[in-house]
């Protein structure tokens, strides 16, 4: 499903992905993790187009992202960790404008726009301006216009940032369904309950570099070996990197 | 007191230092040449300037009553502009900036604190009025032969003055602030303030400054300056600014201590004003201002009806336009902007019925080359308002754009038709109806809709490209990039490009221009081979525009910003 290659990004003199490669399967949750400043969000914004890697390639659905970029991008739904939308537009008017880059019909965009809004608890603001909208009902807009288009493949960066817990639980839920319904979910966190709970394959990255990437099913394996939970695990692995002298 | 005031400058200060830095850092050569190009233009205006006073200033027999006028006339205008920009400003810095929350949990004094917001309203509503103004007031001591205690006594005054409207500001938004949401404030005073502008463009139209240049013209700005009187007001502050300008330059220092004491006094006035209102009505509007900051939406908030426009956002075709136009029109800071537009159209026709149609053989063909000229610059001061700020005012939402196919390539056609074609359509009405009311043939006025075309789509290509390059998504105000180095390099880039047009246009319509332009080593652009030298010209520029765009579209691609 998704596959990098060698991935690089620097920022000036700053190395924030090094050599990545990845896999992340179709049909199942994937659980993205790592401490802060770890490349994490670098690495989705490369995925979804809105940074261009350095060197080293992505391919999506047994494709190249470069040479296929729109078609990818017509089957990937993104969630960015901070909700910034178009203000001065309704939410009813955002996804109407979402659809139509997508292809959709004024009809479809409708219909499934107003059922997204309803599942959201957004109804009724519909018609409000999004600067209108507070910061956890910006968050699920984005969810209901990552889903319009019904993609093949949800990108999600700290899906629970934001959001009040129903909504969290509500979140989840969707995301798992989404996954048993055979579409990927690929997704960063910092919770590591979130992720246990929710991921069937886990991938960390420190310092640019991916350190671990393994089923949960082998995780627990290493956990139960360690004494201990993902979070002793994902400590241990962080801090024995942070103890390896990584060049520059 | 002083200690907190001093650190919270500091702050401001390392946060600019820091700027500086970062940009010398990354851009080494365009950040010295931008200094270079800034330097020139502000010794240009000032040796400009110092040519005008002195002019003024030895004229025969009323040279110093002229530029005493004047000095007034300037005194009274700089009031004027500060309060408009003071309005603006002071909403943003007491309610709207994003750093409040932080400063108000640091452990200072909130007097300290709120002198210090004053401190910053007042560098950033007035820093061009300081820098443009405060000169022409010393070399008006200067030519008086005042010495250098009394320039700066009178650089004192001024800077007095220029503090009051920055006082009525802020003394303004937080009364407001209590009664209506921060944003809207805002909005009322930016409107207003553009329709003042637009006003005060019209009534300089309505002084005919034209013919104030020539024989006659100083005895006409008297004659208009007597008309005005503004001695009569002698309630107003400006007046007690110059009169103790005046009585310095005189050397009559008991003169000037009464206006003086009344500046100071009025200053003290207002500061303790604001003391009273921050502590009595400040915090309490802070309710209203963080409603509209944070933009919680109430139940019981009212729902906006969906217009007819906003159909066009599912047009698979148009939704990128239709977005660009209810953007636009939803945002008082961006339409409101069409008044001025209106004001500066209607000034240019008034001043194409006056002027008189035998000054030169081909006399009008020749103006209204030089007159394409300014519709070019106007194009261009169009374009970096509403273009080259256009990609930085969509802000951090971007990513809307970048993870949509075909995303960039219909948002940057986009606000290429938007509002690269009003602006299109705008010049060639301006440049036709001059050449119409000039009385130009019908070939003449078909070859000036040609070279109108080519200048204003360079102009917008440059917008364009040079909003690309610069864009700043998280900036807060898009805006003050028509300050930054991005926008003086567009408008210096557009100026030299136009003025390098109007000459060789002027070389080829007129044969005294082309005598002169050979002397200098140009073609002869009078002779079979000028349409080459166009059309050479012409490629180079698509070329270099074709160029730049390619590299702002990477750079929009490449994300790292």
């Amino acid at each position: 499903m998704i596959e990098t290659r060698g991935l690089c990004k620097s920022y000036q003199n700053f190395k924030a992905v090094r050599d990545l490669d990845l896999q992340a399967p179709a049909g199942a949750v994937f659980g993205f993790l790592g401490p802060n400043g770890a490349g994490k969000t670098t690495v989705i914004r490369m995925l979804t187009g809105i940074l261009e890697p350095d060197g080293g390639k992505i391919s999506m659905f047994g494709m190249g992202f470069d040479k296929n970029r729109n078609q990818i991008l017509n089957r990937i739904g993104y969630v960015p960790d901070r909700p910034f939308l178009y203000g001065k537009l309704t939410a009813m008017e955002l996804l109407r404008f979402l659809g139509s880059l997508r292809g959709m019909t004024a009809e479809d965009t409708r219909a499934r726009g107003r059922d997204l809004l309803e599942r959201f608890n957004l109804g009724e603001f519909a018609n409000q301006l999004t600067e209108r909208l507070s910061h956890g009902m910006r968050q699920k807009l984005v969810f209901a216009a990552a889903l319009l288009h019904q993609p093949d493949l949800l990108i999600v960066d700290e899906p629970m940032v934001g959001l009040d817990p129903r909504a969290a639980r509500q979140v989840k839920q969707l995301l798992r369904d989404y996954a048993d319904a055979g579409k990927t979910v690929f997704m960063s966190t910092h919770t590591l309950e979130v992720a246990e709970a929710l991921c069937d394959r886990v991938g960390i990255i420190h310092r640019g570099r991916l350190i671990a990437n393994e089923t949960i099913d082998a995780l627990a394996k290493r956990i139960e070996s360690q004494d201990g939970d993902l979070e002793s695990v994902f400590l241990a692995l962080t801090q024995e990197r942070d103890d390896e002298a990584v060049p520059l | 007191m002083i200690r907190d005031f001093l650190l919270l400058n500091r702050l401001q200060r390392w946060q600019f230092l820091n700027k500086l830095k970062e940009n010398f850092r990354h851009k080494p050569v365009s950040f010295a040449l931008f200094l270079l190009l800034a330097g020139g233009f502000y010794g240009g205006y000032l040796a400009l300037a110092y040519l005008l006073s002195s002019f003024v200033y030895n004229q025969e027999a009323y040279g110093v009553l002229l530029a005493s006028k004047l000095i007034q006339f300037l005194l009274h205008i700089l009031v004027g502009v500060t309060l408009m920009s003071s309005l603006t400003t002071a909403m943003t810095h007491f309610y709207l900036s994003k750093d409040l929350e932080f400063q108000f949990s640091l452990p200072v004094r909130f007097s300290s604190w709120m002198m210090h917001r004053f401190w910053q309203v007042f560098l950033q509503a007035n820093w061009m009025v300081l820098l443009f103004g405060g000169p022409l007031i010393w070399m008006y001591l200067y030519l008086s032969k005042a010495n250098l205690a009394v320039q700066s006594l009178g650089l004192l005054a001024f800077a007095i003055l220029s503090a009051y409207p920055v006082f009525i500001a802020s003394l303004l938004c937080m009364g407001l602030v209590k009664v209506f949401p921060a944003r809207r404030v805002q909005q009322v005073f930016l409107v207003l303030t553009i329709t003042l502008v637009s006003s005060l463009i019209l009534v300089f139209r309505y002084l005919e400054p034209e013919k104030l240049i020539g024989p006659g013209g100083l005895e006409r700005f008297r004659g208009f300056a007597d008309l005005v009187n503004l001695e009569r007001h002698e309630w107003n502050p400006a007046m007690w600014a110059y009169n103790a300008i005046a009585s310095l330059s005189q050397g009559e220092w008991t003169a000037s201590i009464a206006p003086f004491a009344m500046l100071l006094a009025l200053f003290g006035a207002f500061t303790a004003a604001l003391v009273w209102t921050a502590r009595r009505l400040y915090r309490a509007s802070w309710d209203r201002a963080l409603q509209s900051m944070s933009g919680e939406a109430g139940v019981g908030e009212e729902s906006r009806r969906p217009s007819r426009i906003s159909l066009g956002l599912s047009h698979p075709r148009w939704s990128q336009e239709t977005r660009e136009v209810l953007l636009f029109m939803r945002d008082p800071s961006q339409w409101s902007q069409a008044f001025v537009l209106a004001a500066l159209l209607g000034l240019y026709l008034i001043s194409a019925t006056k002027i008189p149609n035998d000054l030169f053989p081909n006399a009008m063909y020749a103006l209204s080359i030089g007159n394409l000229a300014f519709v070019a610059f106007i194009s261009l001061s169009i374009a970096s308002r509403f273009i080259f700020t256009s990609f930085s005012a969509d802000g951090q939402a971007i990513w809307l754009m970048k993870t949509a196919p075909d995303g960039w390539a219909r948002f940057v056609r986009g606000k290429f038709v938007v509002f690269g074609a009003p602006i299109l359509l705008f010049a060639q009405v301006l440049a036709g109806l001059w050449a119409v009311i000039l009385g130009l043939s019908l070939e003449q006025i078909g070859r000036l809709a040609l070279f109108c075309l080519w200048d204003v789509t360079v102009m917008l290509s440059l917008a364009l490209s040079f909003g690309m390059l610069y864009i700043t998504p998280n900036i807060e105000n898009p805006l003050k990039l028509i300050v930054s180095r991005g926008g003086f390099l567009l408008m210096a880039a557009g100026l030299f490009i136009t003025a390098l047009h109007a000459f060789l246009r002027l070389g080829a319509a007129n044969e005294h221009w082309n005598q002169l332009q050979m002397y200098i080593g140009l073609p002869d652009l009078r002779s079979g081979a000028a349409p080459w030298y166009f059309a050479g010209l012409l490629t180079l520029e698509a070329f270099s525009l074709a160029w730049l765009i390619r590299r702002g579209l990477t750079h929009l691609r490449r994300g790292e910003y």
